[in-house]
């Protein structure tokens, strides 16, 4: 009771919720529009109604215009931050209006968008990134558990997910055959689709559900796990049929990842060469990048700050420097380093550490500071590179 | 403690239990469960349907433009019988889903 007590008082930074938020409303407008034509063709007397219980009210009864306008207002607010706890309890109280309203209204993808957008709300999730934010309603921490059940719900869907797919059926390759694409450039040919492959396709499906639902919560696997959702659910909304629901619950399911990025984070030290136009303007982007406020910046001219960290002023002339928990690295190392913190891109940078894309970075890095120009800095030491 | 803190917990234990207990009691169900994250677990045909007339012959029907989506964990002899029965010509409606295939009498 007193651990629960605890767990509930916990708090975090409000910057990864903020993101979640934004990428959750974007994902909840482009469900309306997917989900238009079944709302549409619901209002049409002449369609069956499919009720859970017998004369139940139905937000079908009401003109799918009027419905999809105020979800898609709802959603662009909600994504936006602007009041953004009224917003997304209004939200998340339409999407389950529409889940209950009909059987065929029912969408696991809707299910947990409402999910997400319910307990971003707890989450006061409007506290960064938001209209909220600058209208001066910012907060700097925010309740942590509502994120921590978004996390779990996360792991919830996948470890289901995989779990439900063990048995004959799934196992034998037959489902993965008959879902996958018959026309179009990326059509998996019908000599593919027999059962050795097929198998195959489907038990490192199950493993990949199983796998992220365990290793997003551990850091040493959290990476990977980064790395094999983003593939698995680009791959699904590439290979399978229909593509622009696959690609929407893609969003809806990857959005939450970023809570799963150190909600604490200890602070990445870069430090760059500022007598280098080339890397200030790469610096430049990382700060505006930098929405989860991981990053501090250290310029290479600052000798008592260099010597404090331990970096040599030729080190810091040569190459990017990144410093984490104590340990350095630098170049193109460092770039991904950065990259694999940034929301845009944390999903996918870990792949740059793969050979040979990691050697070829490297070289590239190599050859383009040797070339840039620099210009003698304030410390009167000109870079040599 | 405060009521605050105290709703918090409460919150936090039932929507836990719901995030875990409904689709663990989901897979007790056929797949795909309602609630129980089944996406492309199982091979999902789409539902079939036919008016049998006074005859015994079933014509089938082109489901496409009666049912706004065609989805698989929906028993769909009921809602089906209710509206095609309303065809005077019918006797009865055998629809094929999940459940297999039945004949549903229109009274």
């Amino acid at each position: 009771m007193s651990r629960l007590s605890a767990f509930v008082q916990r708090t975090a930074r409000p910057e990864a919720a903020g993101v979640a938020r934004a990428v959750i409303g974007v994902a909840a407008i482009l469900k309306a529009l997917e989900r238009a034509p079944v709302l549409d063709r619901l209002a049409d007397p002449a369609v069956v109604r499919v009720p859970y219980v017998v004369g139940q009210p139905s937000i079908a009864d009401l003109p799918a215009a009027v419905v999809l306008a105020i979800w898609i207002g709802l959603g662009l607010a909600f994504a936006a931050g602007t009041a953004a706890r009224v917003t997304g309890a209004a939200l998340t109280a339409l999407l389950v209006t529409v889940l209950l309203s009909d059987q065929q209204l029912y969408s696991n993808h809707l299910y947990l968008l409402a999910w997400s957008i319910g307990l971003l709300t707890l989450a006061d999730s409007g506290a960064a990134l938001s209209v909220d934010r600058l209208r001066g309603r910012g907060r700097q921490r925010i309740p942590e558990w509502p994120l921590w059940l978004l996390r779990l719900q996360v792991s919830v869907v996948y470890l289901f997910a995989g779990i439900s797919k063990v048995g004959a059926t799934y196992l034998s390759g037959t489902v993965v055959a008959l879902s996958l694409r018959d026309e179009g450039w990326l059509a998996v040919p019908a000599g593919w689709r027999t059962f050795e492959p097929m198998a195959i396709v489907s038990m490192l499906a199950i493993l990949a559900e199983i796998g992220l639902a365990i290793g997003l919560w551990l850091p040493r696997w959290r990476r990977t796990a980064f790395v094999v959702g983003f593939l698995m659910h680009l791959s699904i909304a590439l290979w399978f049929d229909p593509t622009v629901p696959l690609l929407v619950f893609a969003v809806i399911a990857l959005a939450p990842y970023v809570l799963f990025l150190d909600l604490e984070p200890r602070p990445l030290i870069v430090v760059f060469d500022d007598s280098c136009g080339f890397c200030t303007m790469w610096v430049r982007w990382f700060r505006r990048l930098d929405w989860l406020r991981f990053l501090v910046f250290v310029p290479g001219s600052d000798g008592a700050e260099l010597d404090r960290l331990q970096v040599p002023r030729a080190d810091a002339d040569r190459a990017l420097q990144l410093i984490r928990d104590g340990r350095r690295t630098q170049g193109f190392d460092a770039v991904v380093g950065v990259l694999e913190h940034m929301p845009i891109s944390f999903l996918w940078a870990p792949l740059l550490r793969l050979w040979p894309i990691v050697t070829i970075g490297r070289r590239a890095y190599a050859r383009v500071a040797a070339r840039r120009q620099c210009s003698i800095t304030p410390g009167g030491v000109t870079p040599t590179g | 403690m405060t009521p605050q803190r105290r709703l918090a917990m409460g919150l936090v234990v039932t929507l836990a239990a719901v995030q875990v207990g409904v689709p663990l009691r989901a897979l007790l169900d056929d797949r795909p469960a309602r609630f129980g994250w089944h996406m492309y677990s199982t091979l999902n045909p789409a539902p079939e349907a036919g008016v049998e007339d006074e005859s015994g012959t079933v014509t089938p029907v082109d489901l496409g433009s009666l049912i706004a989506d065609p989805r698989a964990e929906i028993r769909w002899s009921e809602p089906l019988a209710e509206l095609l029965c309303r065809d005077e010509s019918a006797v009865a409606i055998v629809v094929t889903d999940r459940e297999g295939t039945s004949r549903v009498p229109c009274t």
